[in-house]
Order: structure tokens, then C-alpha cells, then sequence
């Protein structure tokens, strides 16, 4: 019987990931497709119209989502800093740089749908309120993340940093929402809930569900995709590697 | 350089006085960070409007942003010529803990950057029409928020140390950092401005300052020993 | 049941079809680039890996595979 921390290092080893993945990513593939058209066909065509916002309200099958996506992609890829820099596991880093990336991607696209839902809603596209200057502020720190790596020619120093960078982040992320929360209030004495979602109905909730584990079904899928391939690249050199590119 | 542990006070001491030593070898530069932190106060009323009306309005976020702007710009100085003179690596083996010395380096360093910031402060204050009010919290606010601002500089200092013009890097790893010491520290003087009492906020900056204390020497030293080798 | 009248009223969505439409195409483009990228870039790996070892055999055909 293997001990804990044997079938812990058997789980960072990049071979095992990429076999053991391979194995599953066809399975997980078709159910993030499956989800997200559900979802996507059923929140656009099928669920009943808001009285307040009318269609438009359709845009938070994305952006409630992805924002949190956003936030939980965030916090994936410091552990997985944490991990590489508590245990020197090398499947942790590849991980790490992995999500960043993708968690760069969904931020934008969180605070690119919630601007489009603006407009028609509350007549702007851009509005300094608490939630929306707090996911700026964590585009802000995956930009920096992103930044940090690539500024690093040494490929073992740019994990370390981001790393820690990302550790550092993480202490910050609830100070910073608590402190701009904080300074929203203190602004807007009326609390209208500029950016909240129109209370839901039973019917326009249930497809919102349905995109949200869409969603962590997809993160999961491009998170193991690029994991592979990061895989691939830093392993070039062994004979697993090698191996792959005889059957190609 | 030796670190004498028999010179008084230890280790921190030392590193502490050769720093201040070493930064008033080059008294003009360490004016820098002040003269563009007066300068850009002028830019506020010829870019927005020299009303005192407008300008009293506008004073307690913009000489706040202004204290950050400056001490963003001093970050980068805080390592990166003991980096080039190997210096750093010779702190880095020293048998004395690392994240003290950083904390002697850090305080070394407020004490020539954001200490005169804080300062020149009320002059700032006048030339923006700031209220009387809020002079009083805009001092303490600043006296506390630089010195958290150094050492949240720090961390983003060390991870860049190694890293051709790194400046710009720096900053936009550090500035998400520092928007909650902006915005607790700008407050403060808006409160004390608009007759409320300053003081829950001022105590909520003093948190932050301690926390920053706690966190940052350690999350710096050990960003020292990864960005050594960039 | 299906909200709009024809497929026409789907697309304006009452007015809001702009916004709506540009979210979600946006959105895809996004999700594709994310899916696509890596695996383009585990393709080229492996493209280059081959590459090199077929000029490593070319120069020496006596190595080992």
C-alpha cells in the first residue's frame, strides 16, 4: 500500500498527468460541450424575459460565470504556485503558468460582458461600483503575473516568482475587495445595487446553473490542455516524450 | 562589508546606518522623489482647473496620488545598486536572517523617501486649497500609508532586482497592491475634510501598516533569493 | 417554450441584440482561442521533436532510435 506522500509525488509526476489525462479529456470535452449549449440555448431562447432589464439581462449566462471563474482561477493558480514552491513539484509550476493565462482570458471576458450589460441596463458602459473595480483590480494582478513570467529568462527563477507573486496577490485579493467595497459605500450613500443580477426566477436560474458547471467543466478542460502542452515542452527531452512523437 | 554582530544593535543597525549613510552620499538624488511629487502638483490645477473651489474638492485623492506615484517611482531604488555592486549577494549569505536586514533597508529607505513626502505634505495641502481639516489626518495618513508603501515596494522590488529596466514592471506589479492604501489613506483626509472624524479609517491604515510589517519582510526576503537569479 | 415570436425577434432581442450577440460571440472567440492554442502549441513541440530527431538520424543513421 502506498503511502501518502509516495502516491502524492506519483500524482506530480508529468507522465503520469499527461497519460492519465489523456485517458479522460474526450470524456470531459463532450461534457463542457454539452453543458454550455444547454445552457447557451436555453438562457438565450428559452428562459422567460426579464420585466426590468428586459433581454439584455441574457448576458449574465457569461458574465456571472466568468467572474467566477475569474476569482477560483485565480486562487487554482497560487496553490498550484504554492505547491510547486512548498513541494518543488514540477507539474505544480506547469500548472501555475498554465492558469494564468486562462484566468486572464475570463476576467476580460467577465468585465467585457458586464460593461455590454451596462448599456442597455443602466445607460453605461463603465461604472466605478465595488464589484466591477475589484475585478479590474484582479486583471490588474493576473497582468502583473503574466508580466513577471515572461520578464524572467531563467525558467526555473520565473516559477519561483510568479509564485510568490501569486501568493502575495492572494493575501490581497480579500483586503482589496473588502477596501473597495468599503470605499463604494462610502461614495454611493444609495444603495442601489448597480450590478446586481435581477432577482431570479426558478426559470431564469436553473440554465444559469447549467452554465456555471458548463463553465468549470471548460476551465478544467483548457486548464488539463495546456497543462499537456506546457508538459510537452518542458519534458522534450525524455524518452516518454520522444516516444509520443514515433506514433505522431 | 562586514556584519559585525558586535556593532551595536547587531546586524539591523549596521545595514540600517550604511544605507542612510550611503543615500546621503547622494543628498541631490534623494531630493528626486520630492521635487516630482511638488512638480506634479502644479500639473493638477494648469491640467484641471485653478480654481480653489474645484481644487479644494479634488486635493485629498490628488496629493495622495501624487505621495504614490512618487513612491512608486522610488521602489526601484531600493535594491538595485547594492545589486550591482554584489552587495546583495552578499546579504543574502550573511548568517544573519534575511528578512531582517530587508526590514533595515526598508525603514533606511522611507526614511529618505517617504518620510519628506510625508513632510512636504501640508505645503501641498495649501497649494491645493485643502481644507484645514484635513491637514492633521493627511499628515498622519501619509506618515503611516508611505511607510506601508515601501514596504509593499519591497516585495515588487526584489522580484524585479535582477530584471533589465525593471522599473515598469514594477509598477504594474505593485500598484494592485497598493489601491487599498490609497483608498483607506485618501479617505481618511476626505472624511476629516467633510467634518466626520478620521479616526476609525486612520486606525484601519495603522492595520494595514502593521500587517504589511508582519508580511512583507519575509514575502521580500524570500522574492530576493528566487530573483537573484533572473 | 422558445421566448420569441420568429427568428428574427431573436436576433434584435427587443432591442438588446447588439449587446447580447457581441457578449456571446466575443465569449467563443475567447473559448476557442483557449482550447485551440494549446493545442496548437503541444503540435509544434512535437513537429519540432520530430524534426530534430530525423536530422539526428540523417547525420548519423547508425544511432539509436
Amino acid at each position: 500500500m502506498a503511502s501518502f506522500p509516495q502516491w502524492f509525488h506519483r500524482l506530480g509526476s508529468p507522465k503520469s498527468f499527461y497519460q492519465v489525462t489523456g485517458r479522460w479529456l474526450p470524456w470531459l470535452a463532450v461534457t463542457s460541450l454539452i453543458l454550455l449549449v444547454v445552457g447557451t440555448v436555453w438562457g438565450l431562447g428559452f428562459a422567460p424575459q426579464d420585466a426590468k432589464q428586459g433581454n439584455s439581462y441574457r448576458i449574465i449566462y457569461i458574465h456571472v460565470p466568468a467572474s467566477f471563474l475569474a476569482l477560483a482561477g485565480y486562487y487554482v493558480m497560487a496553490v498550484a504556485g504554492a505547491v510547486g514552491l512548498i513541494w518543488r513539484m514540477k507539474l505544480a509550476h506547469m500548472v501555475m503558468k498554465s492558469a494564468a493565462p486562462i484566468g486572464a482570458a475570463l476576467t476580460f471576458v467577465a468585465l467585457f460582458t458586464g460593461a455590454l450589460w451596462g448599456k442597455p441596463t443602466w445607460g453605461t458602459y463603465w461604472v466605478w461600483d465595488a464589484r466591477i473595480t475589484s475585478m479590474l483590480v484582479l486583471f490588474f494582478l493576473y497582468l502583473g503575473v503574466l508580466a513577471l513570467q515572461h520578464a524572467y529568462t531563467n525558467g526555473d527563477a520565473a516559477n519561483k516568482a510568479s509564485a510568490v507573486l501569486a501568493l502575495v496577490g492572494t493575501v490581497n485579493i480579500p483586503i482589496i475587495y473588502k477596501s473597495v467595497d468599503w470605499w463604494y459605500t462610502l461614495h454611493q450613500p444609495a444603495t442601489i445595487k448597480l450590478t446586481g443580477a435581477p432577482s431570479m426566477h426558478p426559470d431564469m436560474f436553473q440554465p444559469l446553473l447549467v452554465m456555471i458547471v458548463g463553465f468549470y467543466c471548460f476551465y478544467a478542460l483548457v486548464l488539463i490542455l495546456a497543462t499537456r502542452a506546457e508538459i510537452l515542452y518542458r519534458e522534450r527531452r525524455t524518452s516518454w516524450v520522444r516516444a509520443l512523437i514515433i506514433r505522431e | 562589508m562586514l556584519l559585525s554582530t558586535e556593532a551595536r544593535g547587531g546586524a539591523f543597525a549596521a545595514i540600517f546606518r550604511r544605507d542612510l549613510r550611503l543615500a546621503f552620499r547622494h543628498r541631490g538624488e534623494l531630493a528626486n522623489p520630492l521635487f516630482f511629487f511638488l512638480m506634479v502638483a502644479t500639473l493638477v490645477p494648469l491640467g484641471v482647473s485653478p480654481e480653489a473651489r474645484v481644487l479644494a474638492g479634488l486635493a485629498p485623492g490628488m496629493i495622495w496620488v501624487m505621495a504614490l506615484l512618487a513612491s512608486l517611482l522610488s521602489a526601484e531604488t531600493l535594491f538595485v545598486s547594492d545589486y550591482r555592486d554584489g552587495s546583495l549577494e552578499q546579504l543574502l549569505i550573511a548568517p544573519q536572517s534575511l528578512w531582517q536586514l530587508v526590514l533595515a533597508k526598508v525603514l533606511a529607505h522611507w526614511l529618505v523617501t517617504g518620510l519628506p513626502l510625508t513632510l512636504f505634505s501640508p505645503l501641498l495641502g495649501v497649494m491645493l486649497s485643502l481644507p484645514a481639516e484635513g491637514f492633521l489626518p493627511l499628515v498622519l495618513s501619509l506618515a503611516m500609508g508611505t511607510l506601508t508603501l515601501s514596504m509593499i515596494g519591497s516585495v515588487g522590488a526584489a522580484l524585479t532586482v535582477a530584471i533589465p529596466r525593471g522599473g515598469l514592471l514594477l509598477s504594474l506589479i505593485v500598484m494592485p497592491l497598493y489601491m487599498p492604501v490609497l483608498i483607506f489613506g485618501a479617505s481618511s483626509v476626505q472624511q476629516a475634510v467633510d467634518g466626520f472624524s478620521a479616526g476609525g479609517t486612520l486606525a484601519i491604515l495603522g492595520a494595514l501598516l502593521a500587517f504589511s510589517c508582519m508580511v512583507t519582510p519575509f514575502a521580500a526576503a524570500g522574492a530576493l533569493r528566487v530573483g537573484l537569479h533572473g | 417554450m422558445f421566448q420569441f415570436a420568429s427568428f428574427s425577434d431573436f436576433i434584435t432581442m427587443a432591442g438588446h441584440g447588439p449587446y447580447v450577440w457581441v457578449c456571446y460571440l466575443v465569449t467563443l472567440m475567447v473559448m476557442i482561442w483557449l482550447v485551440w492554442s494549446p493545442l496548437l502549441r503541444a503540435r509544434a513541440t512535437l513537429r519540432t521533436l520530430a524534426a530534430e530527431e530525423r536530422r539526428r538520424l540523417a547525420a548519423n543513421p547508425d544511432a539509436v532510435r
